[in-house]
C-alpha cells in the first residue's frame, strides 16, 4: 500500500501526517492544522492571546471556558487521577520559576548534555485536586497556573488521527513530537515506527496494532540552563523541580495517545518504581536507563539480536 | 486500553504487587539481569495482557499493541520532545 507524509516544524518539535491514500494528504493537513491551532489557541502558556493567558487570575472564583479548553483541562485531569497526581497540570509556575516561560527555542540551550544534579527540594502540595470543572465552569486558585501541555499535546495527536481518518475515510498516522496517534486501516505491512530518542540510544523498530498509539518521554529532549543549572520539562510534582533522570526515555504503546503520554510521563516521575507501576497498570513499554540498559514491560517485543559477525 | 479501564485494571492488580516489586528490584538492583521482563520469565501474564480484546487464540500478534518490526523502513519516529 502506498503512502504520503507531510512534516512541518510545530511547537519547538516536528509534527507528521501520515495517510495511507496520498491524494487525501493535503485535506489530512488542513483538518490537523484546524484542530492544532484551536487547541493552541485554548491553552498555549507561551500565547498572550490564548484563551488560558486572558484567564489569568480571572479563575480563583470560577469562569466559563470554551468546550475546547474544558475538554482539555478534563483530559489532564483524567490523566491526573490515572497516575496518582504524578501528572499534574497544576505545575505552570514551576515552569516559570525554572526559567521555561517562553518557547523553547528562546531559551538559553544546554551546551552538553551533562550530569543532572538536583539541588534542594522543598516539598510541595499536590496541586491538581484544588482545580474545579464543573461543565465549562473551570476554578484554579490563585497560586497555581496550569500547563496543560504534557497531555494537549498527546491529545491532540489522537483528536487529530480520529478526525482525519472519520473525515476522509483513509488510513492516518498523526505524530507530534514522537508522540504518535493511529486511526483506520493501517498498510499492509502496518504502521512501523522507529523507537529511539537519541541517535546515540538504542533502537528498535516496532510494528503499531492500527488505531493504537505510543509515546515516548524523555529527560534528554527540552533541556535548557537557567542560572546555570541544566533543566529538564518533566516535573516532579512533589517538589516543583524536574524529576531525577534515572531513566533517559520511557516509551508506551497504548488505545490512545493521550493514555499512553500519560503513563510514559508518570515513568519518568516516578524512577525506578515505574517498573512495578506499570506493570500493575498491564501497560506495554520499554523503558531505557542512563546506562543504555533496557526494561520492557507488558507485551513489548523483545528486541532481536543484534547481528553478530563470527569473529573465531 | 482507556484511562478508566487503566484505573479498574490497576486495582484488580494490586494482589499482586508483592511479587512484582520483588521482580522489579531484582532487576534493578542485579548485576547482569537488567533487560527484558521476558527473559527473566515474567512474559505476558494477566497483569501484562494486551488492552485490546482478541478472540481468545493464542494469538498474540492479532492483539498486541505492538510487535517486532518488519523489514519494511519505518513510517515515523518515536521520540522524546
Amino acid at each position: 500500500m502506498t503512502f504520503a507524509t507531510k512534516n512541518w516544524e510545530l511547537w519547538s518539535t516536528t509534527a507528521q501526517v501520515t495517510v495511507t491514500e496520498p491524494e487525501n494528504l493535503d485535506r489530512a493537513v488542513a483538518i490537523a492544522l484546524g484542530i492544532l491551532g484551536d487547541i493552541e489557541r485554548a491553552s498555549s502558556r507561551f500565547r498572550s492571546d490564548s484563551e488560558l493567558e486572558s484567564l489569568h487570575g480571572k479563575l480563583a472564583t470560577g469562569a466559563e471556558v470554551t468546550s475546547r479548553l474544558a475538554t482539555l483541562v478534563r483530559a489532564a485531569l483524567d490523566v491526573a487521577a490515572l497516575t496518582d497526581g504524578t501528572v499534574d497540570p497544576t505545575l505552570g509556575n514551576d515552569m516559570v520559576r525554572i526559567g521555561y516561560d517562553r518557547d523553547l527555542a528562546s531559551l538559553p540551550a544546554e551546551a552538553t548534555l551533562g550530569a543532572f544534579t538536583i539541588v534542594a527540594r522543598t516539598p510541595r502540595t499536590a496541586g491538581w485536586r484544588r482545580i474545579s470543572l464543573d461543565g465549562q465552569r473551570l476554578t484554579v486558585p490563585n497560586d497555581l497556573a496550569l500547563d496543560l501541555g504534557a497531555t494537549a499535546k498527546a491529545l491532540a495527536a489522537d483528536e487529530c488521527a480520529r478526525s482525519i481518518s472519520a473525515e476522509l475515510g483513509c488510513g492516518v498516522l498523526v505524530s507530534l513530537g514522537g508522540d504518535i496517534a493511529t486511526s483506520g486501516i493501517a498498510p499492509v505491512e502496518g504502521w512501523i515506527v522507529l523507537v529511539q530518542d537519541l541517535p546515540s540510544d538504542p533502537e528498535q523498530t516496532v510494528t503499531l496494532k492500527a488505531g493504537s498509539a505510543i509515546a515516548t518521554s524523555s529527560t534528554q529532549k527540552r533541556r535548557w540552563t537557567n542560572k546555570g543549572r541544566p533543566q529538564h520539562h518533566i516535573l516532579d510534582p512533589r517538589f516543583g523541580l524536574p524529576a531525577e533522570p534515572v531513566w533517559k526515555s520511557v516509551t508506551i504503546a497504548a488505545d490512545t495517545c493521550l493514555t499512553a503520554n500519560a503513563l510514559s510521563t508518570a515513568a519518568i516521575v516516578r524512577g525506578r518504581a515505574a517498573i512495578d507501576w506499570l506493570q500493575n497498570l498491564g501497560a506495554t513499554g520499554r523503558l531505557v536507563d542512563q546506562a543504555g540498559r533496557i526494561v520492557t514491560v507488558g507485551t513489548w517485543p523483545a528486541a532481536p539480536e543484534p547481528f553478530r559477525a563470527d569473529v573465531d | 486500553m482507556n484511562i478508566r479501564q487503566a484505573g479498574k485494571r490497576r486495582v484488580r492488580a494490586i494482589t499482586t504487587t508483592i511479587g512484582l516489586a520483588s521482580i522489579a528490584a531484582t532487576a534493578l538492583t542485579g548485576a547482569v539481569v537488567v533487560g527484558t521482563m521476558q527473559n527473566h520469565g515474567f512474559a505476558a501474564s494477566s497483569l501484562a495482557a494486551p488492552s485490546v480484546q482478541g478472540d481468545g487464540s493464542d494469538d498474540q500478534s492479532s492483539t498486541a499493541l505492538v510487535s517486532p518490526g518488519v523489514g519494511s523502513a519505518p513510517q515515523a519516529t518515536s521520540t522524546g520532545s
